[in-house]
């Protein structure tokens, strides 16, 4: 359907341009040039370009602060991103293809536990004290069973919406073909789930890279961090030190912020999976 | 022949983690929220957790500040969001940009927002240098009581607008265009096509939009954290913040009962919602 359109809305569409350049741009590239700005200039706070560009000096002290700590959390926060996200979509697949094929009570019970888990709040303290009688907690792998389990019910629901749609019959078919239980969903059913396993993979990825509530509760007493962790402790550590500060949140942003360029046109339709009908 | 083809145990490794680390304690929560508790024995006290909470001072602004900023950025996200993603999907050459850079700051953890937006709101920030130039004299965003929860408002309003935005362009597109241009022919005008096709067959999305962002709302609070810790005084205190405060000072059972309460403010406002909503949506 195409429109002829009036000069009054075209106006009105470069000025909605232009405002996003105040409300998101500014405070991107406030956040780039103060970043490589030396303490007395950074503390000025202005969008005037570095009177000393100080990018390398910035960058290279973040990176080196405390015999890289940076690095250390970086390298928490991949195991923490990638074994999570592993494990979820492997837990969430086959839990989700289980479910949807089985009738029964446990299937009926654990239906509406995951539909419950979507809506209400976790319990954190007793969560911790679970973990502290697992001997988890503290630890980066008490860590990975909390994001699992928290984004393991909205997983669980994509995927079985998603095996819904897989006939049956495939599923005889296999066996005839002398499937196991296991090869069944292992090498039918788990191909088909591509797309939801993709969508799953990107966005949960983001979500549990960039956590900060449950790390802020499970890893605190730890002597390792997670970036985002790391970031909130520099916070308060250099309070007025706005260069190496905002050096810090631009590398521990860098990989989500590179992943979005390449990526947008997926992680803007994977946020929709499961939230439109039809 | 269903339970031989189907065996349980695909689905226990799955059920195991999320039963053991979400379900089995949210329901210890509800014991442990009557106790005085450290981890490693707990006393039974009944519903004294419960009355402390609603007594002290600080847990009492939790829940009025909790229940402002759930509405406040719930209620903004759903109408701008839809105003936002109508505009989008109206064939303008711009729909495209707009939407991958007003979902652009939902990719960015909270402690880098909260970073990034305490400098910006400084008093000698830049919103203040800019304010300054119209001559308007200096506001303390997030250090003044009166204006610091509507200021965080605003901060998560402008975070979590793009998930909004993307949500309800995928519920417009999926409107038939047919609908359209059959009034089109009837003389419809446009804002006669917004209310009598866009906004009865956008319920749906509007229930989900209107969920995720009111449960987000009531229980996320690591912004306001970064933001103001809670501060100035009690004024930005929320429920997710108290309950963290309590949990690193050591008064676990407390803490827990927070916790509780939050869970019952969070099923009694989202579970009738959702089939309020649902009938509403029947009946149209």
């Amino acid at each position: 359907m195409v429109r002829k359109r009036s000069l009054l809305s075209k106006i009105l569409e470069v000025i909605i341009v232009l405002v996003t350049v105040i409300t998101h741009w500014i405070i991107f590239y406030f956040a780039i040039i103060t970043s490589g700005k030396e303490k007395a200039d950074a503390a000025r706070l202005t969008l005037e370009l570095p009177e000393k560009w100080n990018f390398l000096e910035n960058y290279t002290y973040v990176l080196q602060y405390q015999n890289g700590a940076l690095l250390k959390a970086f390298r928490n926060s991949m195991i923490l991103t990638v074994s999570a996200i592993l494990i979820l979509v492997l837990a969430a697949a086959s839990t989700a293809y289980l479910l949807q094929r089985r009738t029964g009570t446990i299937r009926a019970i654990s239906n509406k536990l995951i539909l419950a888990g979507l809506i209400v709040p976790a319990a954190v303290i007793p969560t911790y004290w679970m973990l502290d009688r697992l001997h988890i907690a503290n630890t980066l792998m008490g860590l990975i069973a909390v994001e699992v389990a928290t984004l393991f019910p909205f997983a669980t629901m994509l995927y079985k919406g998603y095996v819904a749609t897989i006939p049956v019959e495939i599923d005889e078919a296999a066996i005839i073909d002398g499937c196991g239980p296991f090869s069944l969903f292992w090498r039918v059913i788990f191909p088909m789930v591509k797309p939801i396993t993709a969508t799953v993979v990107i966005l949960r990825s983001i979500v549990v890279y960039n956590d900060f509530q449950n790390p802020l509760y499970y890893m605190s007493g730890s002597g390792s961090q997670t970036v985002q962790l790391f970031v909130f402790s520099l916070k308060s550590a250099w309070t007025t030190d706005y260069g190496h500060l905002f050096a810090a949140a631009i590398i521990v942003s860098m990989p989500i912020i590179i992943l979005y360029l390449f990526l947008n046109k997926k992680i803007l339709e994977g946020m929709t999976a499961g939230a439109v009908k039809g | 022949m269903n339970r031989k083809r189907y065996p349980i145990w695909l689905a226990i490794p799955g059920l195991l983690i999320y039963i053991t680390i979400f379900v089995i304690p949210t329901f210890a929560s509800f014991y442990f929220s009557m106790t005085t508790w450290n981890l490693k024995t707990a006393v039974f006290t009944g519903t004294e957790n419960f009355r402390t909470f609603f007594t002290m001072t600080s847990t009492r602004a939790a829940l009025i500040n909790t229940a402002i900023y759930a509405v406040v950025t719930c209620s903004a996200k759903v109408i701008f969001g839809l105003l936002i993603a109508r505009y989008v999907c109206s064939g303008i050459r711009s729909g495209n940009y707009l939407k991958i850079v007003i979902f652009s700051p939902t990719l960015l953890g909270n402690v880098v927002i909260g970073t990034a937006f305490q400098s910006v709101l400084e008093p000698t920030g830049i919103v203040n240098q800019a304010l300054s130039a119209a001559g308007i004299s200096a506001v303390r965003f997030l250090t003044d009581k009166s204006v610091a929860l509507a200021a965080c408002c605003a901060i998560d309003i402008w975070k979590g607008m793009g998930t909004a935005v993307i949500i309800f362009v995928a519920g417009l597109s999926a409107i038939p265009q047919d609908y359209y241009e059959a009034s089109a022919i009837d003389g419809a005008t446009d804002l006669k096509k917004f209310t009598k096709i866009t906004l009865p067959l956008i319920v749906p999305t509007v229930n989900t939009v209107l969920t995720l962002s009111l449960i987000g709302g009531l229980r996320d609070y690591d912004l306001i954290y970064t933001l103001t810790g809670g501060g100035p005084g009690y004024s930005t205190e929320v429920i997710g913040s108290v309950v963290y405060k309590l949990f690193s000072r050591g008064s676990y059972g407390l803490a827990t009962a927070g916790n509780v309460i939050l869970f019952a403010i969070v099923s009694v406002i989202v579970f009738p919602l959702n089939s309020f909503v649902g009938k509403w949506e029947e009946r149209l």
